[in-house]
């Protein structure tokens, strides 16, 4: 590209997998931004919109004095709020994950596998359930299975609505995004957990749109 | 498996000891933690138990050829370093998983020696790094670090 004097002004993205979440900004020259897959369609669709709004490498000098890692993802509305249900069997993951979460506005509420989880959205009201795939005593999977069958049979009260699970998995292998789709999960985000990201994802299911979007 | 040992098999260090990177990023927990010092302490106090009775399980599971159960213990202990930003931890604990699921005693002898030696990087550096966050946060580690 470097070479092709129509392509010197194209904004290029480098995509890459890597789980270096130390906000230092490790893109070779030429590329505005980095992403790290697996993407969720509303980076996607907002990174390149502040890419073509703002020019290219013009951008890059502003993301590096500002936040790094909030560049990579808009922050959650102020208005989205709520209870979340974390299903989390390692005590480490919960105490960081709740921790951003509650910093983040949420409240939070832990169950340690997919059977606790299953009994606590049938006692009490969420508004969202993180995940974990890989549970001991039962997984994400069975877990959001059974979630969506008491819904379907009425069990968890219908004036609830559909209870969006979003997905947690250490694994970030092909297929995985849809075998949690496929279990009945919303969406999908690999830990360690990236905030940035996960605030998009939740402001994309419980945020202003997609109450238009349900409207 | 039976009379196959895990120590020693291994090199006496491994690339990431070489080239002088710290077994656990302290900036990357602490932005993991939002900055708070004593979650930063507590969470290095949960790992350094977890680390301490997960190699020896391993073992015994590798030991036992029990594949499946050595795999999720494998990926227990990968979430839980990508939570605490061990990241090579993390990448030796998912050779061993890989190894698990693919049945083979070989590789899961070969990943579980590197594994010893990353579990052993990070149970010497935890001690420092968690005095650096309960002397740096002033009054007992209850602050915030930037």
């Amino acid at each position: 590209m470097d070479a092709d004097a129509r392509l010197t002004d194209v904004p290029r993205i480098l995509l890459s997998s890597s789980l270096d979440r130390s906000g230092a900004d490790r893109r070779p020259p030429g590329f505005a931004a980095q992403w790290t897959k697996p993407l969720c369609p509303s980076d996607v669709v907002d990174g390149i919109g502040r890419l073509l709004d703002c020019g290219g490498d013009e951008r890059r000098d502003e993301e590096r004095a500002a936040a790094p890692a909030a560049a990579e993802a808009p922050p959650v509305a102020a208005s989205v709020r709520g209870r979340v249900l974390l299903a989390e069997d390692n005590e480490i993951n919960q105490l960081i994950a709740c921790e951003m979460l509650s910093r983040s506005g949420f409240n939070c509420t832990v169950a340690r596998n997919g059977r606790e989880a299953i009994e606590r959205v049938t006692s009490e009201p969420f508004d969202l359930v993180l995940m974990d795939c890989q549970m001991s005593e039962m997984d994400g999977f069975e877990a959001s299975r059974e979630i969506r069958r008491l819904e379907r049979s009425g069990a968890l009260g219908v004036q609830r609505g559909r209870l969006p699970i979003i997905a947690l998995t250490a694994n970030a292998l092909s297929g995985d995004r849809e075998r949690c789709l496929e279990a009945g999960m919303d969406d999908f985000t690999t830990k360690p957990i990236d905030l940035s990201r996960l605030l998009a994802i939740i402001g994309g299911i419980l945020g202003p749109d997609a109450a238009r979007r349900a409207a | 498996m039976a009379d196959q040992s895990f120590t020693g098999n291994g090199p006496g260090r491994n690339d990431s000891e070489d080239r002088g990177v710290p077994p656990i990023s302290g900036p990357a927990l602490v932005e993991s933690c939002m900055g708070n010092a004593a979650l930063v302490t507590m969470v290095l106090d949960r790992f350094e138990q977890q680390l301490r009775g997960d190699l020896d399980r391993m073992e015994r599971l590798a030991v036992a050829a029990d594949w499946a159960h050595l795999a999720m213990a494998s990926h227990g202990l990968k979430g839980a370093a990508g939570a605490v930003s061990a990241m090579a931890l993390h990448g030796a604990a998912t050779r061993v998983e890989g190894a698990s699921h693919a049945q083979d005693p070989a590789g899961v002898l070969a990943a579980i020696a590197g594994l010893r030696l990353e579990i052993d990087r990070c149970l010497r550096f935890i001690p420092e790094l968690r005095d650096e966050f309960r002397g740096g946060a002033g009054g007992e580690g209850r602050g915030h670090v930037a």
